[in-house]
């Protein structure tokens, strides 16, 4: 039997006849036509500016993707499937909501505080309601899309940071556009350049993707089949949303004014995702080390395996172990599958039976080698 | 395996839940819509009104009898937007922070430029050439014809002394507008000033 011939049993992970999927692409369809209408005038008056965004805005994709994908998510990144469905959701349909929703409120704050009072909060009261839930709902309609996408508050946090990131990532091209506005349409060039400095280098560290991340573990601890409460999980999505809104109304409010609080705003939320990002990791790595145990005592995994099998670099290592050729290919098949199989499980409600496939193809596979 | 419930989203929520959530923000995109229409866009500004705008307060403008300030469009950060009949004031505060314009000349260039986008969205923007005039408080400022659509009126850079920033007013409205509400128009834009005390009125 070839590598090839055996099948990787699992269901896909993007349902494209889903009721979330289609929702997902009409509301980026109708964010990708906002953007057009807001963006593509500017764009066609400074074109030098607009180059220059587009080639920021690709560049920052290529490194937050990786990173995001890399760092943010602990074993394994998430599939590509979905990490482009939550920069989609992200950068289209979370930006075309939030902008249609922001006028409307700013519009209220505008009217009904005094002009001063508006001046100075109507921004910090308005983004963390609008934008935070216009991105957390991308993350639930991932959950819909598929079960299998957001199973732990792990998945939930990789797929936030993806969601707020892809939202960041357009929010950072219409300002690099409005820089120029603000400039007087002066030094367009240096004013899309400073923009984005700012945007990118000192503030770039705590914004969108790092709101979005605590909001989305919430969301990824709330629909995880962990054993938990409905009402602990309630709580604890809530507690997520709203310390993601705290984060928010923190970088926007007029509080710690000047240049040391437009680089403490920041890091201040960065220290946040960190420590969420330190708990939700630790949680998941207890639960895959506790599988990883039981699916080795099953005979599943070698003990070298197991060992290996939770970390990246340790898996490149124990792969170097084989002759390279066939030999490691076949081996990195195996990984392969015992990595779906222990995914699988995570779950901690997942019947153990359920994941009998997956243990049959490990075995296949390793039969072949 | 398809049955596999890999999280609390599965069977029939996976239908009701997106529609769900496309309902929570269809909701609050109406309700934030209907607040919005449900307050008053405007107010009425008392006459001898000095109303202080720019990053920090740094300019200020005297509003005169019958003006109205349209506080959606307004920001005192940025910009003010005041109407009187059919007229309309827009006065935009902009700090030259990716470069300082040599002269009044650059700036109105960046306005013209700026004009652009309207031109590139649609609408129909045509600049005159500019004529350099003075007021009370400003020297060296350039006014100029300008027409958007079918409203006409004029377009203003007034500099601050430095040339670090300046404040770009258009004055616009019909044809056939009140003359009066033109004159109180120019009033305004005479009003003007950088980092002025004005003890003349209240300020909002």
């Amino acid at each position: 039997m070839t590598a090839q011939a055996l099948a990787l049993p699992r269901a896909p992970r993007v349902d494209v006849r889903s009721v979330a999927f289609w929702v997902m692409i009409a509301a980026s369809a109708y964010g990708l036509w906002t953007l057009k209408q807001n963006s593509v005038p500017t764009m066609l008056a400074f074109p030098p500016s607009a180059a220059l965004n587009v080639a920021v805005l690709l560049s920052c994709l290529a490194v937050g993707v990786w990173l995001a994908r890399r760092v943010m998510r602990p074993v394994q990144a998430p599939p590509w499937n979905g990490t482009w469905l939550a920069l989609m959701w992200g950068g289209l349909a979370a930006c075309g909501i939030a902008i249609l929703m922001n006028t409307r409120l700013l519009s209220v704050w505008s009217q009904s505080l005094g002009l001063e009072a508006a001046s100075d909060w109507s921004a910090a009261l308005t983004a963390p309601l609008n934008e935070e839930v216009a991105k957390l709902a991308g993350v639930v309609l991932l959950a819909a899309v598929s079960t299998r996408l957001v199973r732990s508050a792990a998945d939930g946090l990789a797929y936030g940071a993806l969601v707020g990131f892809g939202f960041q990532i357009t929010e950072n091209f219409t300002y690099g556009l409005n820089g120029i506005v603000m400039a007087g349409g002066v030094e367009p060039f240096t004013a899309t350049f400073q923009t984005l400095w700012i945007r990118i280098v000192l503030t770039g560290i705590g914004s969108h993707w790092a709101m979005s991340a605590v909001a989305g573990a919430g969301i990824g601890y709330l629909v995880s089949a962990s054993g938990r409460s409905a009402a602990r999980r309630v709580w604890v999505a809530i507690g997520c949303l709203l310390l993601a809104m705290g984060m928010h109304f923190l970088f926007d409010s007029p509080f710690l004014g000047g240049l040391a609080g437009t680089l403490a705003k920041p890091l201040i939320n960065f220290v946040v995702v960190m420590a969420v990002y330190f708990v939700v990791r630790r949680a998941f790595r207890a639960r895959w080390t506790a599988v990883s145990a039981e699916e080795a005592a099953a005979g599943t995994l070698t003990e070298d395996e197991e060992r290996s099998l939770s970390r990246r670099r340790s898996r490149r290592l124990h792969l170097r172990a084989f002759p390279a050729g066939p030999e490691r290919e076949a081996q990195a098949r195996v990984q392969r599958l015992q990595l779906a199989l222990v995914e699988e499980r995570v779950p901690a409600l997942a019947p153990a039976e359920a994941v009998q496939p997956w243990r049959d193809a490990v075995a296949e596979a390793r039969a072949a080698r | 395996m398809d049955d596999f419930k890999g999280n609390a989203v599965h069977g029939a929520r996976r239908v009701w839940v997106p529609l769900v959530v496309a309902g929570v923000l269809l909701a609050l995109t109406a309700v934030e819509g209907l607040l919005a229409k449900a307050l008053p866009a405007s107010e009425p500004v008392p006459a001898g009104t000095v109303i202080e705008f720019g990053s920090t307060g740094q300019v200020s403008a005297q509003v005169g009898e019958g003006w109205t300030l349209d506080r959606t469009a307004s920001d005192l950060h940025s910009g003010l937007l005041l109407t009187r009949g059919d007229v309309s004031v827009r006065l935009t505060s902009v700090e030259f922070s990716a470069g300082k314009p040599d002269n009044a000349q650059e700036m109105w260039d960046g306005m013209e430029r700026l004009l652009g986008v309207a031109r590139h969205s649609g609408t129909e923007v045509w600049l005159g050439e500019p004529t350099e005039f003075d007021t009370k408080w400003i020297t060296g400022g350039l006014y100029g014809s300008l027409q958007v659509d079918t409203a006409i009126g004029t377009a203003f850079v007034l500099p601050a002394d430095d040339d670090a920033e300046a404040v770009e007013a258009q004055v616009l409205g019909p044809f056939d507008a009140d003359q009066a509400d033109w004159t109180a128009a120019t009033e305004i834009i005479d009003s003007v000033a950088f980092d002025e005390d004005d003890d003349t009125g209240e300020t909002a």
